[in-house]
């Protein structure tokens, strides 16, 4: 009879790792051993964040408390640069006060990154407080 | 080609050649350490794998058995899980009682491109669930208490507070 389970700890990492976030939030919900088995930090130490994907839903927010303590390089930027602003499910506002969440969660945590990555940015104007605080964060 | 014999847990012994018995780490490791000699009719005693399943994973090995080495793991990227080609995808129409025992096949004979494979069809089959889905999909259960559950809740919430 399989037992998942109790499926390794190795194992159930290998599996993570081909899980985005959002999934990996799921799985974590489905029985303790599993939500352990996310307290690796092979998992956390690079973290990529699409700002206007990734923060559509709460995965990436959660992660980053849990474990900033494992994450040494971070990623931002934009999974769709060049789509026009009415693509944006969401009210930028409220996206911006997404991004400027994440952004206080690592500043409170000290978390100490050996490299950031910028890549593709969107409208530099209409986000400028993303901005602002990236700046922040990274002073 | 030289052969070996290999011996599951339930006593049935596989003759496969030597070649793609070393696709696994471990029997690898294990005729380095022993230094088996090769022409010698040597029985590899596998205690950890039943016959149905070293059946399946040297019909695997035999398939890949000129693939180049799996390239090693970038940490940095998120990995792929629609690359999987049509012959394992084939190969892994099984149950998931099977399933779950080829992965623990994989990790114990340190196969890293049948755990690779294992694992990415095991992904497949989580993404986009909701956590009482998987529990379905995989037969677990709910062992969380109710305050574990009402943290887990509150911290959802959480983050979606404005």
């Amino acid at each position: 009879m399989a037992n998942w389970q109790n499926i390794l700890t190795d194992i159930m990492v290998e599996i993570y790792k081909y899980l985005p976030r959002r999934d990996k939030l799921s799985c974590s919900m489905v029985c303790t051993h599993w939500k352990d088995a996310l307290d690796i930090s092979d998992l956390w130490s690079n973290m990529i964040v699409h700002i206007d994907t990734d923060l559509m839903e709460p995965s990436t927010i959660i992660f980053s408390r849990y474990f900033n303590k494992y994450i040494k390089s971070l990623e931002i930027g934009w999974a769709f640069p060049q789509r026009p602003s009415r693509w944006l499910p969401f009210k930028h506002k409220d996206l911006t006060k997404r991004a400027v969440r994440l952004f206080n969660i690592l500043n409170d945590s000290r978390v100490q990154l050996s490299s950031i990555k910028i890549f593709d940015w969107y409208d530099i104007f209409r986000f400028k407080k993303i901005i602002y605080h990236l700046a922040r964060f990274l002073l | 080609m030289s052969k070996i014999k290999l011996q599951s847990s339930d006593g049935e012994t596989f003759e496969v050649e030597i070649e793609i018995a070393k696709c696994s780490v471990t029997i690898k490791t294990m005729l380095e350490d022993l230094g088996m000699d090769e022409d010698e009719e040597e029985v590899v005693p596998l205690p950890n794998v039943n016959s149905a399943i070293l059946r399946k994973v040297i019909q695997w090995a035999t398939y890949h058995k000129d693939d180049p080495p799996p390239p090693e793991d970038d940490e940095n990227k998120e990995k792929r899980t629609d690359d999987i080609s049509s012959w394992d995808a084939d190969f892994l129409k099984v149950d998931q009682g099977t399933l779950f025992e080829l992965i623990l096949a994989a990790n114990y004979l340190d196969i890293k491109g049948l755990l690779d494979v294992t694992c990415k069809t095991v992904a497949n089959m989580i993404k986009g669930k909701a956590p009482e889905e998987i529990r379905k999909t995989f037969n677990i259960k709910n062992d969380f208490t109710a305050s574990e559950e009402e943290q887990v809740r509150k911290e959802n919430e959480w983050c979606e507070e404005k």
